[in-house]
């Protein structure tokens, strides 16, 4: 059997993966948020872009449109929410997005009825062949996207003030508001970005696979698995869990005897890097101790 | 927060702005295109007389999924539309009916609980317009002990076929999958077969089951009979399999946004190919030829009742009652049809009855006794009858899209189920099929 097709399909899924785990990830560090609601928010700006493209808008319109909105949920959920959930542990914060994702899909399930939906970009129509794989245009944004979001933010966290911020909130909350840094500002900018990222993953998800409402709102899921495989500090790791995940789901459909579990890969690369994380600790202490 | 403040206004100006200037000119809307429009006769439901029933109300009910991820909210729906127009004239010999549907949210459990309390709510004296997708083995338990009986409109899984207080108006998944490979056959076209479902019990494997039974007794070969998790993101796999087993023809029973899914995929790989590509009932839609794209131009659909733009008595009925009393964005696809006709079928029951005497016993009795009801909307006359099992509308059409719509390419065909060998008998032994 020709594998490439697969690796290919699993490549661009995980990569859009990777490039929501990288917005899960950003407003996670800076406050403190494990945002549950990240593919609700996505899922929303999925089926506003299809709303507006029915209504006769320009594609490319709608898509900007669709990506401002899922920024502005986001930011509207973080202006709100946000002084609340300062001060409550991160359990608390990850349960009310939860709320938020439910909220969203809801409403989503409320506005649009159950018929069949598809976005389909213009950069889809065009495609060509690689090894025997068909690859289109998206696939190839998809991947591109993702690596420049990874770099892009490694280096606003660098040489932006509003980086430097970020980071400062990341490593303390608190001290970072002594020394003058502008806390509530720097949090809502990481929730329009990471509402934005929801937004451009949303799209492309429905785009690549189902513009279903709750199908796309559990892809936090697989999103968040590519977050552990970082383990809630690298953006590369990120990456690479993005794109493992991705594969990994994609090959694992490819065999009849096997396919069914191609939903559970996520649960078990999760658990096998977090089962080896912890090891691995547990090894330090020993060294610390003799 | 001046500056958010100040950078969100300047953000929805903008975007109000490029939302104006951005939009290309729409195309006359119309609610169903391509069907005659309405005679002002359509409009005389029921006695026809034009007077506002104001009698004693008779209560009618149903359960329906219209959340939950699944909505078939459309069949109660038209149901109430055809029952507001009723009343509109002359209601039940002067008696309106009053009608609700309670939504299920896909929860048998909730199925269980509306059931029960409609069973226990003396004044009801039928269902009618149902379309539980989860629950009518619950839902039939309850309506049994309280000698209550259900005309449902739309019924997916095997138990609302398989019920003795309910018989759906609709085909179902299994018919409607077999109808399919049989327009294949009569074509020429299922020299080789590939089957798609969904892995959900007493559903997709239902379906699965009835089209392994059918291909081994006619002789077709079946080269793939998929079903898959519900959950799945990825339909290459399915597609590259699709493409390597190579058949003839092939059917999806998914439901639509499954089967939009698929196809999409399969575009993307180009594996259209010479196959002759189909779904069931469940994607006969008037939105769908668009959503799929001019890649599937002769995209075949089973439909279990008239076309939506069929020019019929019954059918255009149906379109002016929904254009008068339902709103304007409820669908006009199957399910709506399925709605109004087991209103209509319920309607006529009770016409010919003294319209005092109405209560639940006299009511189920009269239900019980409808045969040989017929309608254009149908292939073949409609009954209930007592059994176990109820499964009338087994006459399906075919449509295929040409230019982004569906168009009837073959009229109503008798589908062959090699399960259905006991109802058939009943049919003649009975003589459910002459009033």
């Amino acid at each position: 059997m020709n594998l490439l097709p697969f690796v290919v399909a699993g490549l661009v899924i995980g990569s859009v993966y990777a490039l929501s785990g990288v917005g899960v990830l950003v407003l996670y560090r800076t406050t403190g948020v494990l945002n549950f609601a990240h593919g609700a928010v996505g899922g929303m700006a999925a089926l506003l872009v299809w709303q507006m493209v029915e209504l006769r808008m320009q594609p490319p319109v709608a898509i900007a449109l669709g990506v401002a909105a899922g920024a502005a949920i986001a930011l509207l959920f973080g202006l709100v929410a946000g002084p609340f959930l300062a001060r409550v542990d991160q359990l608390r914060k990850a349960i009310a997005t939860l709320g938020l994702a439910l909220a969203l899909l809801g409403l989503m399930l409320f506005v649009w009825n159950d018929k069949a939906r598809t976005i389909r970009l213009e950069s889809s129509r065009i495609s060509f062949d690689v090894a025997g794989a068909r690859v289109n245009v998206t696939q190839l944004v998809c991947l591109g996207l993702a690596l420049l979001v990874v770099v892009g933010t490694l280096l606003a966290l660098r040489y932006t003030s509003t980086g430097t911020s970020m980071r400062a909130l990341a490593s303390d909350r608190e001290l970072a508001a002594v020394v003058g840094t502008n806390v509530r500002l720097v949090e809502n900018t990481a929730w329009a970005i990471s509402g934005a990222v929801a937004g451009v993953s949303g799209i492309l998800l429905a785009d690549q696979t189902r513009l279903e409402p709750a199908f796309l709102t559990f892809l936090i899921i697989p999103e968040l698995a590519a977050v552990v495989i970082g383990r809630f500090v690298s953006l590369w790791l990120t990456l690479v869990g993005g794109l493992a995940v991705g594969v990994g789901q994609s090959l694992v459909s490819a065999w009849p005897t096997v396919s069914a579990f191609s939903t559970a890969v996520p649960f078990v690369v999760a658990t096998i890097v977090i089962l080896v994380a912890a090891r691995r600790r547990v090894v330090t202490v020993r060294v610390v101790r003799t | 927060m001046n500056r958010i403040l100040r950078a969100t206004a300047a953000l929805g100006v903008g975007a109000l702005v490029v939302t104006l200037s951005a939009c290309v000119p729409e195309s006359d809307p119309g609610t169903i295109q391509g069907a005659p429009s309405a005679a002002a006769d359509d409009l005389k439901c029921g006695l026809g007389t034009g007077e506002q029933a104001a009698g004693e109300p008779i209560k009618v009910a149903a359960v329906a999924t219209a959340s939950g991820g699944v909505d078939f909210s459309s069949s109660p729906n038209s149901a109430k539309a055809y029952f507001d127009c009723v009343n509109d004239n002359g209601g039940i010999n002067g008696r309106p009916i009053e009608y609700e549907f309670g939504d299920d949210a896909l929860d048998p459990t909730k199925t269980a609980q509306l059931a029960a309390g409609y069973a226990s709510d003396e004044s009801v004296v039928a269902l009618v317009g149902d379309a539980t997708f989860v629950g009518c083995d619950v839902a039939n338990v309850e309506y049994k002990k309280a000698g209550l009986y259900s005309i449902t409109g739309v019924g997916v899984p095997q138990a609302c076929f398989e019920s003795s207080n309910i018989a759906p108006v609709n085909a179902g998944p299994r018919t409607s999958a077999l109808a399919v490979l049989q327009y294949f056959e009569r074509q020429g076209q299922a020299d080789t077969f590939f089957a798609v479902g969904l892995n959900t019990r007493g559903n997709g494997d239902w379906a699965a089951d009835g089209i392994e039974k059918y291909t081994a007794e006619a002789g077709i070969d079946l080269v793939g009979n998929v079903l898959s998790d519900p959950a799945e993101s990825n339909y290459l796999p399915l597609v590259s399999q699709i493409k390597q087993a190579g058949p003839t023809s092939l059917v999806i029973v998914d439901p639509a946004p499954i089967t939009a899914s698929i196809l999409a995929a399969a575009e993307q790989q180009d594996a259209k190919g010479d196959i002759q590509w189909a779904c069931t009932a469940s994607c006969y839609d008037a939105q769908f030829g668009e959503q799929i794209g001019d890649y599937w131009e002769g995209f075949v659909s089973n439909s279990e009742l008239a076309l939506v733009t069929a020019d019929s008595k019954d059918a255009n009925q149906w379109r002016a009652v929904m254009d008068e009393y339902a709103d304007a964005d409820a669908p006009r696809d199957t399910f709506s049809q399925a709605g109004f006709l087991a209103a209509k079928i319920f309607v006529d029951t009770l016409l010919p009855l003294d319209a005092d005497t109405l209560d639940r016993e006299t009511v189920s009795e009269a239900v019980l006794g409808v045969k040989g009801y017929e309608s254009d909307l149908l292939c073949a006359p409609w009954y209930y009858g007592e059994a176990d099992e109820h499964h009338a509308n087994h006459a399906t059409r075919t449509a295929g899209i040409e230019a982004g719509a569906y168009v009837e390419l073959e009229g109503c065909q008798d589908v062959t189920d090699p399960d259905m060998a006991g109802i058939l008998e009943r049919e003649q032994s009975e003589g459910l099929l002459n009033k």
